[in-house]
Formats: structure tokens, C-alpha cells, sequence
């Protein structure tokens, strides 16, 4: 049907750009009139079916405009029985989602069509135990395949962090695991892999990991190192899973325990590649941050030599990063 | 002839594929890396062994310059090329591919408005009136309803968004600036005008929480909408910048930040789980520093609880040791809008350190009475005693190698700054390109002159940047790394609204 049918009742207001507009855009005229239609019955309060209809039909033209989503969602609310706050019905979260994912496909990067999947969701995953859960295993698995053509999505990983953190499942979360771990034997490099690893073993609190747990994390870490000692991420990783456990209970034998660990990289890198192991610049790095953990002289001197050499040979880019840091490691 | 400029040249121009990522096995991550380093390479050339055609095609181009006929091997700044097009949307009307922008049209005036005034070249007097009266339409009241407050949307008929606003009030304050007095005036009226109105409605944004029996608190970017710590540093900058900035609004916030940096040490966008992120990681320190300058008990990041040192051994590590740009994650490409939100962070981590050096210097507190503005004036003043050396500036990135990538990468020949060589220009990355490029000349770099004081709006700011070629044509005005805009704009909005009473 037509636009000037099912809205015969309503006059259209046209754009105000105010009597010197700038930033014009040409418009579809399609878009024009049926914004025009919008305006109208949104400044009416209209929520209905067809103020619905014409939402879905807006946002094909531009899904970042936020306020037809979060008019969208008045009427979502509007004509759904729930009294909880975001408590939409059933089938029209169903549909919603659909909408969002038909959408999402041309602008994955898009923040409102992820956050309108967030509302439709936040009922459903706060009420897991006692709702329409397989809701939430779709949606994981939705993320999954936008992941799948884009493993490094921000959006997408926000989303799905959100889902898990708030959910709150036990399974959830042990299942993560096994889906993160794909990811890395894909690549290995992928950092919002490892990132979703951090935030999975740490259920999403700033809870420090119990040693056992900490102790398998950085067997695993090292595996991946061996793969390739170049790789930033295991990295970091390992760096952050270290200084957490020495915050804790400055315990030096696991101190010691990890320089063993990074020797052994250091050892197999060379052994493997034949190469000078201070080309692998992070591997110098967290070796020096944990020499400087241990704290004692000959640690420190070597931490030094080492911060020497990356600032004049290996990693001149941050020259003047790790003179301050030699100047630090100096006391 | 062997001068300073050959040396440079030679220094990053050849064997600097030595530089070049490493990797052992090849996955995804490795191959678009190459890609990427390879795209950039033929722009990484030794200019004056190159052949006499190929540098008169460049001066074609504008890339070099012809001076008493003989060609200068040091690459230009596209000056006029920049600022044709970021006059565009004053010019003409917009193609319809821009319809995603339609819900950002604030942002749309910023971006270009920024640009065009760290080029020195902001639009006549007569299409200053017609920003700020197109910005007006973009004003909104929630419901209609004035005691609810309102802000600016993305245009007109849109509810207010923080994005938007916070775009608003940067291109208001530019103009609010600038040296045409009728203009100027019907900026900073606009701005008078709506500050209750915006205070009223970011006191509806907060969305607070008990957690550890600590209020912690983010901010919506609009009613029913995501909450992220880009809402906090949107809300915080123009709160700032308009002195309605109180103990209500800042509550909870830097203990909801501060939950945001990640083990890597950079922030994300939420608390507890989100990746580190160049973007975010600018909105949250930009957003602690601003708590910091407000509140009287806290000196610098660390004082917040920010992990300092993860903080910036994240930071420095997003330099691309061969392209020089900077990366928004680790394992990312290189993209020539991080020379801002990476290089900005990267500058307010110069002023955190500096600044917490000098109260540890200086237990007297007899730097707790300078004005809260971060200390911004005092930073340039004090630069020659920053703790890195300060022969290639005082920041802990190498500045010359970022403005090769902005100067030669990012730069479209025929006006426009881009993400990176196979990347269309558009308004967003011209405005953050430029910035960071303003950036990493002038923040912590040596004595620039009057920052604060009124200069004339025709005449450089600065005669001692840092520069990858001593290039004076070069030479940007300096933004403010927390807001954004000059920081003799910055400062002059701060000053004015602080003689009007607190709401």
C-alpha cells in the first residue's frame, strides 16, 4: 500500500533546516516524505502497527538515525503486554531481531542495530533460568557468524560480552572457552580472542584467577608463544595474568618460575628461527618487566642492558620510551 | 649537500624495511598487515634521489615545492587542497550517499569547522551565522518539556544525542572564538542559552549503580540509548567548556571509568569486559583528566586509580614501527584517525606524567592553585623541562615518523585526509589526521608563544614545533588534546563562562 494511503489521516512535516540550511543532503524522495510521514505521527505519539511498518521502512534508508530506533522501541513497548521494563512480547523480539540482523548485514559497525538487540534482549537475559533461553544460544550463535566474516568486530564482541556477562551462566562461560580457542587456532593473533579469554576466566570481575587457575592459563599462553614469539597478544597476556598474581601475594618462586617459562621461549625461538631473539622486541619487553618484578641487581642490570638495546638497535620507534624506562630501571 | 633534511630522509626512508612487522606462522592478522606495509612503501621514498620527472610531478600535485626554481624536497601539507574540501558542505549540497550522516549533521560542521581552523582558514563571517543557526534547529527539548532539559540531535526533529551535542559545542565554541564580533556573539548566546537546559538533561542520563558498595555511574548517549565512556567524555568535555560541570554529575564517574582500562592496560568502552580500544582509551583518560582538573584532591591519572604504567606501555606499543601511524588495538591495521585518538592520549599522558612529576617535585602544592584547566598553559610553558628529551619532542611516540605517515599516507592529492592509502578521504578523518598531526607538533614542544592570550587570528601560534621537515608552511595551530579545538578557543570558552555564576 501506499505511503499516502495507510497515513491518509496525517498532514506530513517536512524537514526544517531553518531559513540558511547547510549540510543539505539530497534525499531519496522516497525517504523524504516517508521521514515526513515519521515526524508527523511522532510528534502525535502515535504508537501502533503502522508506525511500526513505517519505522522498519525509515531505517532501511538510514539505520543510524537513533531517534526512529528509540521511537521504534516506544512502540515495542507501547503494544506489548510485559510490565517490566524492556519486557517486549515474544514474537515481536523474534521479529525485532530479525530486522536488526537483516539490517546489520550491509553495516556491521552499526552501534544502534547492536544496541536495539540488547534492549529486545536484556529481558530474556535476566530472566535465563526461567525464559525462552534458546533465545540466547541463537544469539550467540548469530554473533558466531558475524564474527566469522569479521573476527575482530568491536560491536560484536560488545554484544556478546554483554549477552554472557549478563546471563550470568556457568555453562555460558565454560562453553566460551572451547569458541575462543577455535578462534585462536585460526589466528592466532586475533586480540579480541584473547581479550574475550580474559574476560571469561575472570567472569567479568576484577577478581584476581586462583593460582591453579592462573597456572594453566599460562601453560596455555606459552603454546601459542612457541607458535610465533613475535605476536603482541599471548603477550600482554601473559604479562597481565603475571603482575596479577605478584600483586597478590609477591610470591618470588613463581617469579622465577615464569623468567624459566620465558627462556624457554627465548630458547626455542632461537633454536626454531636462527634468528637473533632481540628482534622479538615483546619478548624483550616482558622479559625486562618481569626482571624488574624480581628486583634484585644482577635482574636489574640485565633489565638494563637489555632496555639499551632496544633503544638504540632493535626498537628505535620508542626510543624515548625506553630511555625513560632506563632512567626508571636506574632508580 | 648534506643537510639536516637529507639526514632525516635517509633515516626514514631507506632500510627502514628492516622495521617491518615479523611473524612466523601466517594467519589472517599477518596477511592484511603485509598488505598494509606494502601499500605504503612506495610512499616511503627518498625524495631527493628521486628522478627530475617524478619530482615535477609532485610539484604538480602540490606534494613539493618550487622555490627560485629549484625544487625543495620537503613534502607540503596540502594547505588549500584541505580546506577546498572541507568547505564543502558550505558550498553545495551533499550527494545522497551522505544520507548515513543525516542523524550527524553537528558532527559534519565540526569535523570540517576544526579542520578548517587548525588550517587557519575557517569559513566568512556570513556561513558562520549559518552554522550557528543551522546548529540552533538541531537543538531539542526532551518531550517538549523544558524541565526535563534537552540537547543537540543529529539534526532537526532528532532527540538529543551526546555525540551530537558534544559536536555542537566544540563548532559553537570555534565560532564563539573567532574574530567576527557579530558571530562570535550569537555563539556564545546560543551556548548561555541552553547550558541549564543541558545540565537538567545529562542529570538524566546517568544510570548509576552499587558495586562494592561503591556509586559507580556511566552516562547514556541518549535516553534509551547504549551506555559507553564515550558518553562520559562527551558530557564531560561540554560541562567543562561551559562551567556547569558539579559534584552531582561527576559522582561515580571516575570510579565507572576506571573500571574500563583492561588488563592490557588501555580502556574499552565498558566496564570489566570490553577489548582496549585507541578510541576509548582517549575518551576515558580525556574524561579522568577533566575530573582531575575539577577536583581539588586529586593531582594526576594515577590519584583515579588508572594502572599509569600498563596504561602507557599500551600506548606507546600502537605505533606502527614501520608505517608510524598508529594502530586503534593490537594486532589492528595502521589508520590515519589514531594519529588523534592514540596521538592525543599519547599527549595527555606527557601532561599526566609531567604534571605528576612536578607535584612530587614540589610538595609544597604550590601548583595546586594554577587554573584547573589541566594545567594546559603551564605545560607549554614548562615544556623545555619534561622528562624526555626534548630534541624530537617531548612526547613518548616518535612524532616525526606519525607526521611522515599523516604527510605522506593519509594525505589525498586532491584535498582530504584518509585512514591509509587505499582508503577513500572523508570529513572524519581529515578533522582527526589534522589534529593528530597538531598534536604531535605542539603538545609538550618547546615554548610556543601567548597560548592563552589573545592572538590575532591570522598569525601562526607556534614558531617551535616539533616537525618532521622544518617546514614552517607546515606548521597547524595547536588543539587542545582533551577537547579537541585550539587551544586558545579552548581556553577563551573556559574563561568566559567561568565569569557566569555555577548553576
Amino acid at each position: 500500500m501506499l505511503l499516502t494511503e495507510i497515513f491518509n489521516d496525517i498532514t506530513p512535516i517536512p524537514q526544517d533546516d531553518g531559513p540558511n540550511p547547510i549540510c543539505q543532503i539530497d534525499y531519496p524522495q522516497e525517504f523524504d516524505m516517508a521521514q515526513s510521514y515519521l515526524r508527523a505521527i511522532l510528534q502525535k505519539k502515535e504508537y501502533s502497527e503502522r508506525a511500526l511498518q513505517l519505522t522498519a521502512y525509515c531505517l532501511q534508508f538510514n539505520p543510524a538515525n537513533y531517534t526512529t530506533w528509540w521511537y521504534r522501541r516506544q512502540c515495542l513497548s507501547a503494544l506489548s503486554e510485559g510490565h517490566s521494563e524492556n519486557e517486549y512480547d515474544h514474537t515481536r523480539v523474534v521479529k525485532d531481531l530479525m530486522l536488526c540482523s537483516k539490517l546489520g548485514g550491509g553495516n556491521p559497525k552499526n552501534y544502534q542495530i547492536w544496541f536495539h538487540r540488547r534492549n529486545l534482549l536484556e529481558y530474556t537475559c535476566k530472566n535465563y533460568e526461567n525464559g525462552n533461553g534458546y533465545l540466547i544460544q541463537e544469539e550467540l550463535e548469530y554473533i558466531a557468524e558475524v564474527l566469522n566474516q569479521d573476527a575482530k568486530n568491536y560491536h560484536a564482541w560488545s554484544h556478546r560480552q554483554w549477552v554472557i556477562s549478563t546471563t550470568n551462566s556457568e555453562t555460558i562461560y565454560k562453553n566460551e572457552l572451547q569458541f575462543i580457542d577455535k578462534l585462536l587456532q585460526k589466528d592466532v593473533r586475533n586480540n579480541s580472542a584473547w581479550n574475550q579469554r580474559w574476560f571469561v576466566t575472570h567472569c567479568a570481575s576484577k577478581s584476581p584467577l586462583a593460582m591453579e587457575t592462573a597456572q594453566q592459563e599460562l601453560e596455555y599462553t606459552l603454546t601459542k608463544l612457541k607458535l610465533d614469539a613475535y605476536n603482541e597478544s599471548p603477550w600482554r597476556y601473559l604479562l597481565a595474568i603475571i603482575k596479577e598474581q605478584y600483586r597478590l601475594n609477591k610470591n618470588m618462586e613463581f617469579v622465577n618460575q615464569v623468567l624459566e617459562w620465558i627462556q624457554e621461549v627465548k630458547v626455542h625461538f632461537e633454536t626454531e628461527t636462527k634468528r637473533d631473539w632481540m628482534t622479538c622486541i615483546h619478548l624483550v619487553a616482558v622479559y625486562i618487566d618481569v626482571l624488574e618484578l624480581k628486583g634484585d641487581a644482577e635482574s636489574m642490570d640485565l633489565a638494563l642492558e637489555y632496555a639499551g638495546k632496544l633503544e638504540t638497535v632493535y626498537d628505535p620507534i620508542r626510543k624515548k620510551y625506553w630511555k625513560l624506562r632506563s632512567s626508571q630501571l636506574r632508580g | 649537500m648534506a643537510s639536516a633534511e637529507d639526514d632525516i630522509q635517509s633515516r626514514y626512508s631507506a632500510g627502514t624495511t628492516r622495521y617491518k612487522s615479523k611473524h612466523l606462522i601466517s594467519t589472517e592478522s599477518t596477511r592484511i598487515q603485509t598488505s598494509t606495509e606494502n601499500e605504503c612503501q612506495p610512499f616511503f621514498i627518498h625524495i631527493p634521489s628521486l628522478d627530475p620527472s617524478s619530482k615535477a610531478d609532485l610539484v604538480r600535485l602540490g606534494m613539493l615545492k618550487e622555490k627560485n626554481g629549484e625544487i625543495s624536497p620537503i613534502i607540503q601539507l596540502l594547505r588549500e587542497k584541505h580546506v577546498k574540501y572541507a568547505n564543502r558542505p558550505y558550498t553545495s549540497p551533499l550527494p545522497g550517499s551522505y544520507i548515513s550522516l543525516d542523524s550527524s549533521k553537528p558532527w559534519i560542521i565540526y569535523w570540517t569547522l576544526h579542520s578548517l581552523d587548525l588550517l587557519d582558514a575557517l569559513p566568512e563571517e556570513e556561513d558562520l551565522c549559518k552554522i550557528v543557526s543551522s546548529l540552533e534547529a538541531c537543538f531539542a527539548t526532551i518531550q517538549c518539556n523544558e524541565k526535563e532539559g534537552g540537547g543537540f540531535g543529529g539534526s532537526n526533529g532528532q532527540i538529543p544525542h551526546c555525540a551530537t551535542t558534544y559536536a555542537a559545542v566544540n563548532a559553537l565554541s570555534i565560532i564563539a572564538g573567532c574574530s567576527h564580533s557579530k558571530v562570535s556573539s550569537m555563539a556564545i548566546e546560543l551556548l548561555e542559552s541552553k547550558r541549564e537546559l543541558l545540565y537538567n538533561w545529562y542529570l538524566s542520563l546517568r544510570e548509576e549503580r552499587i558495586e562494592d558498595g561503591a556509586l559507580k555511574c556511566g552516562y547514556r548517549m541518549h535516553h534509551n540509548g547504549e551506555v559507553d565512556v564515550r558518553a562520559t567524555y562527551c558530557v564531560f568535555s561540554v560541562c567543562r567548556l561551559l562551567n556547569i560541570l558539579n559534584a552531582d554529575l561527576i559522582k561515580g564517574a571516575m570510579e565507572h571509568v576506571v573500571d574500563c582500562q583492561t588488563y592490557e592496560g588501555g580502556f574499552g568502552g565498558e566496564p570489566f569486559t570490553t577489548e582496549a580500544h585507541g578510541g576509548y582509551t582517549f575518551c576515558a583518560m580525556a574524561a579522568l583528566m577533566i575530573i582531575v582538573g575539577y577536583r581539588k584532591d586529586l593531582n594526576a591519572l594515577s590519584d583515579c586509580g588508572v594502572d599509569v604504567d600498563a596504561l602507557r606501555d599500551w600506548i606507546v606499543y600502537r605505533q606502527m614501527g614501520y608505517e608510524g601511524g598508529f594502530q586503534g588495538r593490537a594486532n589492528k591495521l595502521v589508520d590515519g584517525c589514531y594519529s588523534f585518538w592514540v596521538g592525543g592520549a599519547v599527549a595527555m599522558l606527557g601532561v599526566d606524567m609531567h604534571q605528576s612529576s612536578t607535584f612530587r617535585n614540589h610538595d609544597s602544592g604550590i601548583y595546586s592553585e594554577i587554573p584547573d584547566d589541566i594545567g594546559m598553559q603551564r605545560l607549554y610553558d614548562d615544556a623545555t623541562s619534561s622528562l624526555i628529551d626534548c630534541e624530537e619532542g617531548g612526547l613518548l611516540c616518535d612524532q616525526k615518523l606519525l607526521q611522515r605517515y599523516v604527510l605522506l599516507c593519509a594525505q589525498d592529492v586532491n584535498g582530504g585526509l584518509r585512514d591509509k592509502p587505499s582508503k577513500p578521504r572523508d570529513f572524519y578523518h581529515t578533522c582527526y589526521n589534522l589534529s593528530g598531526l597538531s598534536a604531535s607538533q605542539h603538545v609538550l614542544s618547546s615554548k610556543p608563544k601567548n597560548l592563552g592570550k589573545s592572538v590575532g587570528d591570522g598569525k601562526l601560534e607556534n614558531d617551535e614545533a616539533t616537525m618532521y621537515e622544518n617546514e614552517p608552511e607546515n606548521i597547524l595551530h595547536p588543539t587542545h588534546p582533551v577537547y579537541n579545538i585550539r587551544v586558545h578557543r579552548a581556553l577563551q570558552v573556559i574563561s568566559h563562562f567561568q565569569k557566569l555564576e555555577q548553576l
